[in-house]
């Protein structure tokens, strides 16, 4: 990645405190990363892209805190959960620039981005709860991604983590492991 | 025009669901959906609302005279899943409609509404964190029907597992 690149990229959480998606434009990130429009269109071409890219970047920066967080763990529904408060209080941290990402799901790019990211964290929990004894490890994994992007905006909207919301997510798992019949 | 469309959303996909069979199975003449709806995409939003409305009526319908209780909350969600399952148009336009902000307007408050549904029904069985639970098992439900659009069919394993969390559960 060009140096104009990296420096775009991180003038990002930056313009997210000044402007909306909708006023974002390439001259406003320009002169926030101090780079051309030449540079701009070389890097990333679109506002669109700089927002995927953006996207890219926080995603992967989630995906190495919860490895930091987890690395150690024993495979289990321990591994899910702190995992899960990783995920949660990265999304929190990032508040600013995670607006922006909320609202740019509706473009289809942002969206097809989303939703890989699911189906590899979704093939992960999966992998947890099956060495947990879930019946149906893929569904529930499916089921439990649907609601921890519930609860991640849920908090989103309240700034701050929501104890009743968390509670939910520890719940559905510590059930799912424990409703299993004692000679299964 | 719009109850003709609404019958046919039951047999056709969106794609088949065009002006012209719209206007011939309505008796209409064939600019007349041009002369109603401008738009396409204002045909398809009152349409999205209808089938919401049309899949909140056969729930309500399913559970009344049901006390409250688990049985009658699982009810609900599968009475959900099936009346979109029976109308695959419901879910393809809310695909399509969720990018629109008029369409995501209206699928906010028909999944608020649902939301709510479960929100009273586990307040009534003093369940811990009622709203909170009806949040996260609404997107859970919302879930399991687009998995079942894409799939053609009830996913089994899905719905298996959101029930069991209601049935071994108890407040």
């Amino acid at each position: 990645m060009s140096d104009a690149a990296h420096k775009l990229l991180a003038a990002g959480p930056k313009l997210a405190e000044r402007y909306t998606l909708a006023e974002l434009s390439i001259a406003r990130i320009c002169n926030a990363a101090d780079v051309t429009a030449a540079q701009f269109k070389s890097a990333f071409g679109s506002v669109l892209a700089y927002v995927d890219a953006l996207q890219v970047r926080f995603m992967n920066e989630l995906r190495d805190r919860i490895v930091k967080v987890t690395a150690g763990s024993m495979p289990g529904l321990l591994r899910v959960k702190l995992a899960s408060e990783a995920y949660l209080s990265g999304c929190l941290e990032q508040r600013v620039l995670r607006s922006w990402l909320i609202e740019a799901r509706a473009q289809p790019l942002i969206s097809a981005g989303l939703r890989k990211q699911n189906q590899i964290y979704s093939v992960l929990v999966s992998a947890e709860l099956g060495a947990s004894g879930w019946a149906h490890p893929q569904a529930a994994a499916r089921l439990f991604l649907a609601m921890i992007n519930e609860a991640s905006v849920v908090e989103h909207r309240a700034g701050q983590p929501v104890a009743s919301v968390r509670e939910t997510l520890w719940d559905f798992l510590d059930h799912g492991a424990s409703a299993l019949p004692p000679d299964s | 025009m719009l109850v003709t469309a609404r019958a046919l959303a039951r047999r056709h996909s969106l794609a088949e669901l065009t002006p012209a069979l719209i206007c011939k199975e309505a008796g209409q003449p064939a600019e007349q959906f041009k002369n109603v709806w401008p738009e396409q995409s204002g045909f398809e939003r009152e349409l999205l609302a209808e089938l919401l409305d049309e899949v909140r009526d056969t729930v309500a319908k399913t559970i009344s005279g049901m006390p409250p209780g688990i049985p009658r909350l699982k009810l609900a969600i599968e009475a959900y899943l099936e009346a979109n399952r029976a109308r695959p148009t419901v879910r393809a336009l809310a695909l399509k409609l969720q990018t629109d902000p008029a369409g995501a307007a209206i699928l906010r408050s028909r999944v608020a509404g649902f939301m709510l549904m479960m929100d009273i029904e586990l307040q009534a069985l003093n369940w811990p964190h009622p709203a909170a639970v009806a949040r996260l098992f609404t997107a859970a439900t919302l879930e399991i029907a687009y998995a079942e659009h894409e799939a053609g069919c009830v996913m089994p394993d899905l719905r298996a597992t959101l029930f069991q969390h209601f049935d071994g559960r108890r407040p």
